[in-house]
């Protein structure tokens, strides 16, 4: 059967139609989706920013999602919730050097004493955050120590040890690196500016100890991301 | 004149067919661009928007866009919708502020792409003297990797400095080789190269630091950042192959006594 050339023209009017329609909202989405792409403060809180899914840290996958208080899901954090997040990644970054020292695996007095060195460092981020922060009596980020507490159990050598801290630093540098996003005052962005490179500059000496080289992008990138930041939404601060 | 139902009927199915083939690539790449980190919002928005996005609006209609604080303003926020009815009475000033704040936007981008200029050139300067010099392999890798990684900074702030509606800035700064042109000049061995470059990355990282709250928008400052964390990075790295050996980091919390000043600024 054929179909008359009014059919055929009816049919396109009703084609076009359908796809301007679906066109009209097509420039706004993608609009939205381009200028929404930076963590503004509420896909900080919902840990949509730059981050992955999940992050890593040493070789597990931390699990995104028990670690934000619950006022977190009624409104976005502000530069003060986010410090005393900080303090809280801070301090289980202390534990698990703390940790480390004392796990007998680290045989090397260099690595031992930069692990002490590393874990004071720590210890002063976190009260520097504390500081800046809305709760004093913050503690180790339990989400960040659940993770790590499990790898450190398992390890074997040095190297394993030397590992996980690598793999903290790392997240913790990509971490202050998404925060720096959605910060607003003074004092919550020089604490964080302030510690972003030194955890970078851990991540360098531990990266020496385990042979990482110059085409390592984890160990030498040519940007810093927040690829792998601990996300506040999975794992506040108690 | 009536068209065969069977050959519409083919020409449709034809074009189906095409359409879905096209289709999962085109949200595959969407979806990679945006993804990609490196790529600029704005140039994002040119490619997708077809080169009229809100910024560019927003400049045409004379007012100054600054970084994402106007796009935050004007974005989908609805809870902060009520807040944004302002007086004409404030909207001069802030238009001025806006336009004051953009300007500072372009010039710490263009002078950051000149610092990145000048430490390439001083980058190049050792690859090209490498055996004057006696730099060893492993000192020259880094050098060619962070003069690479420079040029990368330096591209990366030049887009900046360009989508906030300033000039690319393409030679090295002028101030920074004024004052290092005798210590370049003086350079005999690998360690004398070290250290300067080390002295370089450490003024570097810091400005980056310090800029910070010069800057409009966390986004400004994040970008920022995401330079200055790979400049400490580097420092670590130069001072591995520093004798005597140097402590790095050397301090908890990195200062920016030695970021530089305004008349730096280009």
């Amino acid at each position: 059967m054929e179909i008359s050339e009014r059919e055929l023209r009816r049919m396109v009017a009703d084609s076009d139609d359908q796809h301007r329609a679906a066109m009209d909202t097509f420039t706004e989405d993608n609009r939205g989706l381009i200028f929404e792409t930076a963590p503004s403060r509420r896909k900080f809180l919902a840990g949509l920013g730059f981050g992955s899914a999940a992050v890593v840290v040493g070789s597990a996958v931390l699990p995104m999602g028990r670690l934000m208080p619950r006022a977190w899901a009624q409104s976005a954090p502000s530069d003060s919730d986010i410090a005393t997040f900080a303090a809280s990644v801070e301090y289980a970054a202390v534990a698990a050097y703390t940790a480390a020292a004392k796990s007998g695996l680290i045989k090397t007095p260099a690595v031992l004493q930069a692990a002490t060195t590393f874990a004071g460092q720590h210890q002063q981020h976190g009260d520097a955050f504390k500081a800046a922060g809305t709760n004093p009596n913050v503690m180790a980020n339990k989400g960040v120590l659940d993770s790590v507490t499990p790898q450190l159990m398992a390890a074997k050598t040095e190297n394993d040890v030397v590992a996980l801290a690598y793999g903290l630093e790392n997240a913790a540098a990509a971490t202050y690196i998404f925060a720096l996003g959605v910060l607003n005052n003074d004092k919550a962005y020089n604490a964080v500016a302030s510690v972003m490179p030194v955890e970078a500059q851990h991540a360098i000496a531990l990266g020496f100890v385990l042979g990482k080289t110059l085409d390592d992008k984890t160990f030498m990138p040519s940007f810093e991301t927040a690829d792998g930041h601990v996300d506040p939404a999975k794992n506040p601060a108690a | 004149m009536d068209i065969n139902n069977d050959e519409l009927r083919r020409e449709l199915r034809d074009l189906d067919k095409e359409h879905r083939e096209v289709m999962p690539k085109w949200r595959d790449s969407l979806r990679r661009l945006m993804d990609d980190k490196e790529t600029p919002t704005e140039a994002k928005a040119d490619l997708l928007l077809g080169g009229f996005n809100r910024r560019r609006f927003m400049n045409l209609s004379g007012l100054a866009v600054v970084g994402g604080a106007v796009l935050a303003a004007c974005g989908s926020d609805k809870k902060n919708s009520s807040s944004s009815n302002g007086s004409t009475a404030s909207t001069a000033a802030t238009t001025a502020t806006t336009a004051a704040a953009a300007k500072t936007d372009q010039t710490i981008a263009r002078t950051a792409a000149s610092l990145e200029n000048f430490a390439v050139a001083v980058y190049d300067k050792a690859i090209m003297n490498a055996a004057a010099l006696k730099i060893s392999d492993p000192v020259a890798k880094a050098a060619v990797l962070f003069k690479s990684q420079h040029t990368e900074h330096a591209s990366a702030f030049n887009a900046a400095a360009t989508q906030l509606g300033g000039q690319p800035y393409t030679d090295p700064n002028p101030t920074a080789a004024k004052a290092f042109e005798a210590t370049i000049a003086a350079l005999k061995t690998e360690q004398d190269v070290l250290k300067l470059a080390f002295g370089l990355e450490q003024i570097a990282a810091q400005t980056y630091q310090g800029v910070g709250m010069k800057l409009s928008t966390p986004m400004l400052r994040q970008t920022s950042m995401t330079v200055g964390g790979v400049e400490a990075r580097h420092m670590a790295i130069l001072a591995h192959f520093i004798t005597p050996p140097m402590t790095v980091p050397a301090a908890a919390f990195q200062m920016t006594d030695k970021a530089i000043d305004a008349s730096f600024y280009v």
